[in-house]
């Protein structure tokens, strides 16, 4: 796969954390700033329906806003990290680590399938790890487009 | 019209208790009692999404009619066999911290006359219908191409989900559709398969062993599609999981209810797995809990990983 789904300016070591929106504000921002997000309300709002019909949150302090959005030009994942936790409505508490997945409306989402990766990389105790001590975003990057990415 | 054929149900009763002590005596926190079987989970989650099915099933003794009598509060339409053994009870113990115990019976050996009557009511149940799908295990002493015999004498499509020597057999009979796992897929081939490439070419495998349609499932992994139009592999971000049990079952359902074919049919199939795992036991999805947007259907990436550390 040549189109990176992940790069240095889509990670945010120091992710707000005063609410999910302002969580989810600061990624979709930096999708937006990237060029991958064309319409940043529309995106904040196909987020925040998806959300809403079913919590992202999972077990283990994991956040994963995602969406179809018809604002997204390029499927695209940006990657937080919050000391604090944010609410993403997981039974077991707050996520500290919080991955926001875009996908263009329709189309070709062959990038998209690799997300299966993502599912098997969460339950592993080193991934996480590696992503709780990460100083520099673009080791970030790289290591979750390694990971993740086919 | 589904018909569905479940060889060897069961009535699975779960129990809540805070601890389990060998030889004690335990005050039960709450009980449920649930059908089970495959091609019963199958037909209950097709009865969900509003698609007319039958169940084919064995029914013997007190367990039996408790089982058929679930159906009917489920609305579950169900021919059911009389057999002179009993339906068996599996009982699973659930304590606060997760822990499972669960204790299977063996089933009831059925005779010939009550494994041909199960044949002929599914052959001729499914006369008129889109698919026969005969699915799970066999109970003690009914021959291992049971299966087999419903995909050769079948006049309607045949979809099968079994695993080990029924799952060979059936192969070898040339059905439209199987659903195996993973592992039942690496097993049923005889090596391990490691990536997304490696199931792939399992799958093309089978088909050119003479299968129809090979819809396999990967857990967090979404589900790959091997049919005569093409490729796909379907997945969802990762979803926060209470009970795996009954999702490969409601995937199946999912696929059937779309039409059973392509790419679409692939999503859904997805999209009622991951509506399974966030559902307790084995309790099917009803279609406004189906994610169908969360799906992302696409080219198999057949360097992706599937086990080991590096998955």
């Amino acid at each position: 796969m040549t189109d990176q789904l992940i790069t240095a300016d889509l990670v945010d070591l120091d992710l707000p954390s005063t609410s999910r929106q302002a969580a989810v504000q600061a990624l979709a921002e930096r999708l937006a700033k990237a060029g991958r997000v064309t319409d940043l309300a529309q995106f904040l709002a196909d987020i925040e329906a998806r959300e809403q019909q079913m919590p992202t949150g999972l077990e283990g302090g994991i956040g994963i806003p995602h969406c179809r959005s018809a604002a997204v030009t390029v499927p695209s994942l940006a990657f937080g990290r919050s000391t604090t936790g944010v609410d993403f409505g997981a039974e077991d508490g707050p996520a500290t680590l919080v991955f926001m997945i875009a996908a263009p409306e329709g189309g070709n989402t062959d990038h998209m399938t690799v997300l299966a990766a993502l599912a098997r990389r969460l339950v592993r105790k080193a991934f996480k790890q590696e992503l709780h001590d990460a100083t520099d975003a673009a080791a970030v990057a790289d290591y979750i487009q390694k990971e993740v990415g086919a | 019209m589904i018909v569905t054929v479940t060889p060897n149900p069961s009535l699975d009763r779960t129990v809540e208790v805070a601890e389990l002590r060998r030889g004690e005596v335990h005050r039960a926190l709450s009980g449920r009692l649930d059908p089970g079987g495959k091609g019963v989970n199958v037909s209950r989650a097709l009865t969900r999404a509003g698609v007319p099915t039958l169940a084919v099933l064995p029914s013997g003794r007190a367990p039996g009619g408790r089982l058929q009598g679930l159906l009917d509060v489920l609305g579950v339409p169900a021919v059911t066999v009389p057999i002179h053994g009993a339906t068996r009870s599996n009982i699973t113990i659930v304590e606060p911290d997760g822990t499972t115990t669960k204790l299977n019976e063996a089933g009831p050996v059925l005779t010939v006359e009550e494994i041909d009557e199960i044949t002929e009511q599914a052959i001729a149940r499914s006369r008129d219908a889109s698919w026969l799908v005969s699915c799970g295990s066999l109970p003690e002493g009914m021959p291992v191409d049971f299966h087999a015999t419903l995909v050769r004498r079948s006049r309607t499509r045949t979809a099968i989900d079994t695993s080990g020597a029924p799952l060979r057999a059936a192969v070898a009979a040339g059905p439209d559709l199987i659903k195996p796992n993973h592992e039942e897929l690496a097993e049923l081939v005889g090596r391990s398969l490691d990536s997304l490439g490696d199931v792939l070419a399992a799958a093309r495998q089978l088909r050119a062993g003479g299968v129809g349609a090979v819809l396999v499932s990967l857990g967090a992994g979404g589900a790959l599609l091997v049919e005569e139009t093409g490729e796909w592999h379907a997945a969802t971000p990762p979803v926060a999981v209470r009970s795996t049990v009954g999702a490969g079952d409601a995937t199946l359902a999912g696929f059937l209810a779309a039409g059973g074919t392509g790419p679409d049919a692939l999503a859904r199939a997805v999209a009622y797995g991951a509506a399974a795992c966030r559902l307790p036991g084995s309790e099917m999805p009803a279609p406004h809990g189906i994610p169908l947007a969360d799906v992302h259907v696409g080219t198999p990436q057949t360097e992706l990983a599937l086990t080991g550390d590096a998955a």
